[in-house]
């Protein structure tokens, strides 16, 4: 049996695609659900901090009060600021790390943050999309911030994200 | 005939007790009486028995160093304390992992952890097995750093064979034991004891049942079936025949280690959760 030296090519390059195939980081989809179309055209900024919990999984309450009144919450990672539109788009965030963590959503408006979520979950390799649904915080009155918004009858998110696309 | 009868019995009975005496001064029956000594907190008679035991050679490397504990505590209990540090450097020369009975009192360790200070600092009792076709023998490889070796006694067989060949040697750093069919043997089993001056095994490699296996790898045999000739050619690295001799057979073995270590490594990574997340929004959930 002799291996020719084409063969061995055909083999290194099956071996090279196998490597960069295996070198993809996979990713888990992070589905952030607003209210409504309008709750989405007011926000201005989101931030997006992920915190690990270890054995303490009951913690998103607690963790959710403290990120809207502005205190430190520990963060693994942080992605502050996040353009809505973006977001919308899809962005890629940094790995959380591995383990349960809370997912802590605000949602930022001009007046201050109108909407935030916190969901636990585990992201890893294969696992389901995290969904963080996000609620009127009692902070900030939503109601003023939509009425500060000064937004047009009937535009949607497709419209004002089309807009400010590149 | 009558007048030879009460000779016979007596002769008889002579031969008896011999046997009996014979039978409790083995090893392992004279490490039984230590241990129900010792169980009866009769500390002397427990170290008597116990050195008895070890004298008597026969015990296997575990009831050796059980006989040295017995004899290392009995003689702390005792106040005897160089005793039981000569006993536990033996214990622990034997075996360097082995801990001390729970049941053994605070006040009878401190000797146990002198001995065990001053053994951790040298290499452990081993040996290794190579075969040497090129010399018809196997190769044995003694490290004893506390020269409690005697003889190095090995039962080997080509494999396959029935009948173990047993070979005995004065402890050397290396020995090469000629060996029945070991210049052209694919493999061979075999089986070892190290023995120490009484007869006792220091350490054994192997059982009769389950002996340990020295040769070329299963695969390279099956290879080598295909290829014919070139027998005992790649034990010394020369000849370079058949499929193992084309570099490009080795490359592509390397890739695919090195593609197995990528698919490990990735496995490894993604077990840890390196991954990212990928945003989006929905509406009126």
């Amino acid at each position: 049996m002799r291996i020719t030296r084409a063969g061995s090519l055909r083999v290194s390059a099956i071996i090279g695609a196998l490597a960069l195939a295996g070198c993809a980081s996979p990713t888990v989809s992070l589905s952030i659900g607003f209210p409504s179309q309008e709750a989405f055209l007011v926000t201005s900024l989101i931030d997006v901090d992920v915190v690990p919990l270890g054995d303490h999984l009951d913690q998103c309450a607690t963790l959710l009060g403290a990120a809207v009144q502005g205190t430190d919450v520990s963060a693994s990672s942080s992605s502050l600021g996040l353009v809505p539109c973006e977001v919308r788009s899809g962005l890629t965030l940094p790995d959380p790390g591995g383990g349960g963590h809370a997912f802590i959503v605000l949602a930022r408006a001009t007046s201050g943050v109108i909407l935030a979520g916190c969901t636990v979950a585990e992201a890893y390799p294969g696992a389901p999309p995290i969904q963080v649904d996000l609620f009127p915080t009692a902070t900030t009155n939503y109601a003023t911030a939509l009425t500060a918004a000064h937004l047009a009858p009937g535009t949607t998110a497709a419209q004002r994200c089309g807009a400010s696309a590149p | 005939m009558s007048a030879l009868r009460p000779l016979v019995l007596s002769l008889a009975l002579v031969l008896a007790l011999v046997s009996m005496a014979e039978a409790q001064e083995s090893g392992p029956d004279l490490l039984e009486a230590a241990d129900q000594a010792y169980s009866n907190v009769d500390f002397e008679t427990a170290r008597q028995s116990a050195s008895a035991a070890i004298e008597a050679g026969g015990l296997s490397p575990t009831q050796l160093v059980h006989a040295y504990q017995l004899v290392g505590v009995s003689a702390s209990a005792l106040s005897d304390m160089p005793a039981a540090r000569a006993a536990f450097v033996m214990m622990v020369s034997i075996d360097p992992d082995v801990r001390l009975d729970d049941t053994v009192p605070p006040r009878l360790r401190a000797p146990f952890l002198e001995a065990r200070g001053t053994v951790s600092s040298r290499s452990r009792l081993a040996v290794d097995v190579q075969l040497a076709r090129a010399y018809g023998a196997l190769r044995i490889v003694v490290t004893d750093p506390f020269e409690l070796v005697a003889s190095v006694r090995i039962h080997s067989r080509i494999e396959g064979q029935a009948e173990f060949v047993m070979a005995e040697h004065n402890p050397e750093p290396e020995i090469m034991s000629r060996a029945s069919g070991a210049s052209s043997a694919d493999r061979m089993e075999y089986w070892l004891e190290c023995l120490d001056e009484h007869g006792n095994q220091l350490l054994l490699l192997g059982t009769e049942f389950e002996p340990r296996v020295v040769g070329r790898a299963a695969v390279a045999d099956a290879s080598a079936g295909g290829g014919g000739g070139a027998e005992g050619s790649h034990e010394g690295g020369g000849g370079g025949s058949g499929i193992f001799g084309e570099p490009v057979f080795w490359i592509i073995v390397g890739g695919v280690v090195l593609v197995g270590a990528a698919i490990a490594v990735g496995f490894a990574v993604d077990s840890q959760s390196h991954v990212g997340l990928s945003t989006g929004v929905r509406f009126g959930f």
